[in-house]
């Protein structure tokens, strides 16, 4: 049992370090690493990882939001979106075909790790992206499947929420992370409610988890700003590339 | 949202070192700990939401109605779950 408590502590520790330099939940590795290393049904890993994204997005919101680096306004309007979409996709969760939901996210997460790599030439998305007039519309829209991502799958949605952040509205890199990992906390609350509610999450798990996210968001989070943001760029494109193929794979598994 | 992740940093402490003196009675005030930490966790970025809908309703209305909003559809998303 100390052991399993310890390795999950190790899964939250990674997985919030790594969550908060990028502004992503760190739902991409807990969610995995919970059901295939700790046994946990796939929806009780859901609800769990979904409970660290909270907390993991708490610590480096705490600190995010004292430097002003999260645009409060944009955050909360499209985490209205984001939430409408979180509770969609934590009710209906295992009613949805997930198959092609997983191969069109592949598609969209490749063509946006393409456009974040730096030293890419603005390509077709960026092109279309600089002409689109309802550029709100568009984040809107992104922001909902954000939600759904988040409620269906346990990851946070700043895989969605970061890019549209930077490339749809125009927000610096480190601000755009900034405020994803503030917008991601509310998302994820929403869904983890649902599940929480339902009985799929054991409490005793959680925290082991939860306590390291905390413990790895805090550091990164502080000393974030010191990293160079093409770096961070580099990091967020190979970690959509991963998740793509992932994505992928899963996919495959469901037909 | 800083106060909320170290008042449930604090909870499970608690909620280790009962777990850990090992007796049944302090296993369940242990397990009751452990709860109440991922209950303040998940519960923290809606006070933050619901901090910003109470002083935003005061002057910016649109920040106010998306805040309102979105702590609606999570409470509604809540009693369905039941």
């Amino acid at each position: 049992m100390d052991q399993q408590l310890l390795s999950l502590f190790a899964i939250g520790l990674l997985a919030g370090g790594f969550g908060a330099l990028l502004g992503v939940g760190g739902g991409l590795i807990i969610v995995p690493a919970l059901s295939l290393l700790a046994g946990l049904p796939l929806r009780g890993a859901i609800g769990t990882s979904l409970i660290c994204i909270c907390g993991s997005s708490a610590a480096a919101s705490a600190v995010y939001l004292r430097r002003g680096r999260v645009d409060l306004p944009i955050a909360v309007e499209l985490q209205f979106f984001s939430v409408a979409g979180a509770v969609i996709a934590g009710l209906t969760a295992g009613f949805i075909p997930t198959a092609p939901l997983f191969f069109l996210f592949a598609l969209l997460l490749s063509a946006v790790a393409l456009q974040m790599w730096p030293s890419a030439s603005p390509g077709i998305l960026t092109r279309w992206l600089s002409r689109l007039s309802a550029r709100h519309s568009v984040a809107r829209g992104a922001s909902v499947g954000a939600g759904l991502i988040s409620g269906l799958l346990g990851v946070g949605g700043g895989i969605l929420n970061t890019p549209v952040l930077h490339l749809v509205l125009g927000k610096p890199f480190e601000q755009a992370t900034a405020t994803s990992s503030y917008m991601i906390g509310m998302t994820a609350a929403a869904g983890a409610l649902v599940y929480l509610v339902r009985g799929d999450v054991v409490p005793g798990l959680v925290t082991a988890a939860m306590v390291g996210t905390l413990a790895g968001a805090l550091p990164a989070a502080l000393a974030g700003h010191r990293l160079n943001a093409k770096g961070l760029r580099i990091a967020f494109a190979l970690l959509l590339l991963f998740v793509a193929y992932q994505m992928v794979r899963r996919g495959l598994l469901e037909i | 949202m800083g106060l909320m992740a170290g008042v449930a940093v604090a909870c499970v402490v608690v909620g280790l070192v009962l777990r850990w003196l090992g007796s049944a009675r302090w296993g369940g005030a242990a397990e009751q700990w452990l709860s109440l930490a991922t209950t303040v966790i998940v519960v923290a970025p809606l006070v933050s939401l619901a901090g910003i809908a109470l002083s935003a309703s005061r002057g910016r209305g649109r920040l106010g109605v998306f805040a309102w909003g979105a702590l609606l559809v999570t409470l509604l998303g809540m009693g369905l779950a039941r």
